[in-house]
């Protein structure tokens, strides 16, 4: 389902069917964490949009369950940015307490969230240099093995 | 005070998505080859370090490798604590050539305080009598 004005896609049938099956806040986080469409949304959602379709769809006062949804979903989807002090001021900015367990999944993401840096170094591969001049006389020995007879 | 919780060598790192538990797969003590010079093709580092309030956020680290005096990887390597007391840094290098048995030493320091160190060993499997050699 496509939300807010700049074509943002989110999965609202899997997160609606994980909403109504979620029995505790732990449940319903760890769940929409693994959303795949969250995840691609907290790549590529500039943080201000995300902290205004929050608003738009949770200061309403008679909000349809899809606006719920899609309102924890964006909270989630806050826990999911790759900057834990980015996630967390922006968790400070809206109000996560407009939705009844949204303060409990800010205190989830909170209490576990420990930073991660990851490096890949790749070392560069130097061949060692061999004198042309010099000879060297080389002998390969082939070992054969026998293959098992019964 | 900045201090180290952790620093050990592992096949491979995964941090869970959900969760963000870290698991380490294959932790590594020990190598042993038949021949050398060799490479390692990949080989993963953590680091998991801790911080006070007091101390800054941000750190600029020095991330060495080295193989009996030989300096195999000199690199600088950030570390941000984001707000938070604890950091866990994993580097990943591909490519570790070795050129003979020793100790293979991992040492992330900053300034002249070391944040993790650890080591493998490295040795060559000793050859049985009248096998030829490979």
């Amino acid at each position: 389902m496509e939300i807010g004005r700049s074509g943002i896609q989110i999965d609202l049938q899997n997160l609606l069917a994980i909403y109504a099956y979620a029995n505790t806040p732990s449940y319903l986080y760890r769940r929409m964490r693994a959303d795949q469409s969250l995840i691609n949304l907290a790549r590529s959602i500039d943080p201000k949009e995300l902290i205004q379709l929050y608003n738009d769809h949770i200061k309403k006062d008679q909000r349809p369950i899809e606006d719920t949804v899609i309102g924890y979903s964006l909270l989630v989807t806050i826990t999911l940015l790759n900057n834990h002090k980015l996630a967390s001021s922006l968790l400070q900015e809206i109000n996560p307490k407009l939705l009844e367990w949204g303060e409990r999944i800010r205190q989830i993401y909170e209490s576990e969230a420990t930073p991660n840096s990851i490096q890949i170094i790749q070392i560069p591969f130097e061949p060692p240099q061999i004198n042309k001049e010099s000879k060297t006389e080389t002998s390969t020995t082939i070992k054969t093995i026998p293959l098992g007879t019964s | 005070m900045i201090r180290p919780r952790l620093s050990t060598f592992a096949e491979q790192v995964i941090i869970d998505r959900q969760s963000n538990h870290l698991s380490l797969i294959n932790v590594l003590e020990e190598f042993v080859f038949d021949t050398f010079p060799t490479i390692l093709a990949k080989i993963s580092l953590v680091n998991i370090i801790e911080r006070d309030e007091t101390d800054p956020e941000q750190l600029t680290g020095r991330l060495t490798i080295e193989m009996e005096g030989n300096r195999i990887v000199d690199q600088e390597i950030g570390v941000d604590f984001q707000g938070k007391l604890r950091v866990r840094n994993v580097t990943v290098f591909g490519g570790v050539p070795l050129a003979g048995p020793g100790k293979l030493t991992a040492t992330l320091m900053m300034d002249d305080v070391v944040l993790g160190t650890c080591f493998i060993n490295v040795s060559s499997r000793p050859r049985i009598a009248n096998e030829p050699a490979s």
